[in-house]
Formats: C-alpha cells, sequence, structure tokens
C-alpha cells in the first residue's frame, strides 16, 4: 500500500489504513511534506519515503488496490 | 492510494494506471471500503426538505457528520456506530479518484473557473464536478447557472434552487412577500432572507 502524502487528509487516510491492517508506505515528492512530525508522533512504525519518486514504489500492484 | 494534491499526468502514478492499477482517493474508501464493499451514501440529506425550524435543529434532527474538502476529512468521520447522514464538501480533485459515490443526494453549487491550472478546458472541470451525481441520488443544480443545468441526467430525482421563483413544488426560490424578500419552496416560503445571516444576494 503506498499512499501519497497530503496533509491531514493524508494523516487521516495513513490513520484509517493502519487502523484496518494494512501495511503503508507513505510517499512524498517533498523532502519535509507538512504534517511529517504529526505522522511520526501518532504512527511511528509507518514507512516514510520523501523526496524524489522512484518507479520501483509504485511497481508492485500488490501494494495497491 | 492517491491524495487529493495528486496529478493524473505525474509519470509514475500514470504509468501504474497504465498497466491496470487503480489509482483511488480517500472518498472512494470512505463510498466504498476494501474489504466491505458495501457503499454508504455520503452527502446524504433528507428529500422532504428542511424546515423553517431547521437552523435549531442541526442535521434537521439526525445524527450527522459534517466535513470532506473543508474540515475533518471524510475518513475521520468514520466512527461507531455510524452517521445517520454525513454531509460532505468534496473538491473536484477528490471526485477524480472516487467512482463509487452515490450520494443519496447532491448538489453542484456552481462552475466559476478556478483550478484552470489543473484542467484543459472548463469541460474537463465541469465533468470532474459532475461525477458527484453518479448514482442513483436525487440531483441539486442551481437552475441560474447553464453548466450546472447542463449537468442533468434523465430520469433522475432532480431540484432546482435559484434567484428566481422556483419553477415547480419541490424547487427553491426567492419570492418577494410584504416587500421583503423569501426564500421559498415552490408556493411555499420557509424563510425571509433576512434571517439568512449571509450577504443579500449570496447564491453560492
Amino acid at each position: 500500500m503506498r499512499w501519497w502524502w497530503a496533509g491531514l487528509s493524508g494523516l487521516s487516510s495513513a490513520r484509517y489504513l493502519a487502523r484496518h491492517g494494512y501495511a503503508v508506505t507513505v510517499v512524498d515528492s517533498r523532502a519535509q511534506p507538512p504534517g511529517l512530525g504529526a505522522l511520526h508522533a501518532e504512527l511511528p512504525d509507518m514507512r516514510v519515503h520523501t523526496g524524489s519518486f522512484e518507479a520501483a514504489l509504485f511497481r508492485d500492484p500488490g501494494l495497491w488496490w | 492510494m492517491v491524495s487529493r494534491g495528486f496529478r493524473s499526468g505525474e509519470p509514475v502514478i500514470a504509468a501504474a494506471c497504465a498497466r491496470g492499477i487503480e489509482a483511488v482517493g480517500d472518498v472512494e474508501l470512505f463510498a466504498a471500503p476494501p474489504g466491505l464493499r458495501s457503499w454508504r451514501s455520503p452527502a446524504r440529506t433528507q428529500e422532504h426538505g428542511y424546515e423553517p425550524g431547521w437552523r435549531d435543529v442541526p442535521g434537521g434532527g439526525f445524527d450527522t457528520a459534517v466535513g470532506g474538502n473543508i474540515g475533518v476529512p471524510v475518513l475521520d468521520l468514520l466512527r461507531t456506530p455510524e452517521a445517520e447522514v454525513y454531509v460532505l464538501e468534496l473538491s473536484s480533485f477528490q471526485l477524480e479518484t472516487a467512482s463509487s459515490l452515490n450520494a443519496r443526494a447532491a448538489v453542484v453549487l456552481n462552475i466559476t473557473p478556478d483550478h484552470m491550472d489543473r484542467y484543459a478546458t472548463l469541460a474537463d472541470y465541469a465533468a470532474a464536478k459532475a461525477r458527484i451525481f453518479r448514482g442513483d441520488g436525487t440531483m441539486i443544480l442551481n437552475a441560474d447557472d447553464p453548466v450546472v443545468m447542463a449537468m442533468s441526467l434523465p430520469g433522475r430525482s432532480t431540484v432546482r434552487f435559484g434567484a428566481n421563483p422556483p419553477a415547480s413544488d419541490i424547487d427553491y426560490g426567492l419570492v418577494s412577500h410584504g416587500g421583503e424578500t423569501w426564500l421559498a419552496r415552490g408556493a411555499r416560503q420557509l424563510l425571509p432572507a433576512s434571517a439568512v445571516p449571509l450577504p443579500a444576494g449570496t447564491i453560492c
């Protein structure tokens, strides 16, 4: 499961997916997306990838639905 | 899953979509939760309309959750027990990545050339907004906006609103009564415009 960060609704989405048992990776093209601190504070174990998009991040369809 | 900042032209996302991977937004998860696939009906309102005292009863007496593009994100509105009525304000961006919406009632207030950095034409923007009418719910349309009226679909329950007197018993409009402007539904006067805490002439 990859998810593209967007502040408030992004944190909401990460929270929802984690609660439903999905292995989530949060992806944002910005090095320091807004709200990143809140994400780390609430969901410290969530994988986060910031910076340039890499095609490999989005290659495996099993990570999507 | 992609955010509302998602641009369909983003190469890595476009490449994934080209391989048949679906990119969905938070509104799609709200409307059709994975694993459940039982559709909720967001943006629901009661078809009988608001009574004059509606301001004293937020949500018309129903257990109501309000959010969306502004305020509380849609997925944060989900709780146990579920709200009886969800009232959502959704952006064209959110609607682009939501295909399972089936609102009991939905409204497009107007189409103005906002966000044209994201759309090639006004028609593209209008088409994104019209996705809120997917499903079989009541369509609520701005009678004064021809682009909105063009979204009308045959066979669908439709309610119109505008600045002119109502065209039918189920439509909303403005009428003159006793030297004052009143909001009316059909022939029924609901409340004077002076009771609404908005600048006169605000129809959006």
